[in-house]
């Protein structure tokens, strides 16, 4: 699924690490929805929207599907 | 859905490693009381590898920087860890069904050992498990 947390997050100049442990995640896991490769739970993308203080919508695009 | 899960404590850890350790001795001595000396000795080193494989696992997941193994040892692992975790569980239950069917038949005309046989099972589930997720927690 595209998303667009990379660029949020460089757009705060956070590291992967960084926003991984502040979402409770591994930076392998923050790397991997970045390329997604993995779609993230509810919850989880939930806090990822929070944290960006946007909205799921916003923040994931599942026009592929 | 995938549920958090808590940092296992040492006191967990421990009562979980004197478990292992209990079993395997239990096991080890009903197979050497069963006349099975090379099966025995094999438990004592295979379980005491496992333990002490699992405790290193467990004291590295401690440490910054683990790796997604230590995580999932130490009860740290995130849903993503987790999710591969069970995958790799799916993957090792299969293999342990083939593996099965063709101990079965392998059995039946050569005539191998019960021993042989459920170690050949049980070790296909061990590394399939193991290897499947080392691999799809690092390509996922």
């Amino acid at each position: 699924m595209i998303n667009s947390v990379r660029t949020r997050r460089e757009g705060l100049g956070l590291s992967q690490a960084t926003l991984g442990e502040s979402l409770g995640v591994s930076r392998q896991t923050i790397n991997s929805i970045e390329t997604g490769k993995y779609d993230p739970s509810l919850p989880l993308a939930f806090s990822l929207a929070r944290f960006f203080s946007c909205t799921i919508e916003e923040l994931f695009n599942d026009s592929a599907n | 859905m995938i549920q958090p899960t808590k940092t296992k404590s040492l006191a967990g850890a421990a009562t979980g490693g004197a478990a292992g350790t209990l079993i395997c001795a239990i096991l080890a001595s009903a197979a050497w009381a069963a006349g099975n000396e090379s099966f025995a000795t094999g438990i004592v080193f295979g379980g005491a590898l496992g333990i002490a494989g699992t405790l290193a696992l467990f004291l590295r997941s401690r440490k910054s920087g683990a790796s997604a193994e230590a995580r999932l040892v130490g009860g740290t692992a995130d849903e993503r860890e987790r999710r591969v975790a069970m995958r790799a569980g799916a993957f090792a239950a299969v293999a342990m069904f083939a593996a099965a069917v063709v101990v079965a038949m392998v059995t039946a005309i050569w005539s191998l050992q019960a021993m042989a046989s459920i170690a050949i099972i049980m070790y296909t589930g061990l590394f399939t498990a193991t290897g499947t997720f080392a691999v799809l927690v690092r390509r996922n």
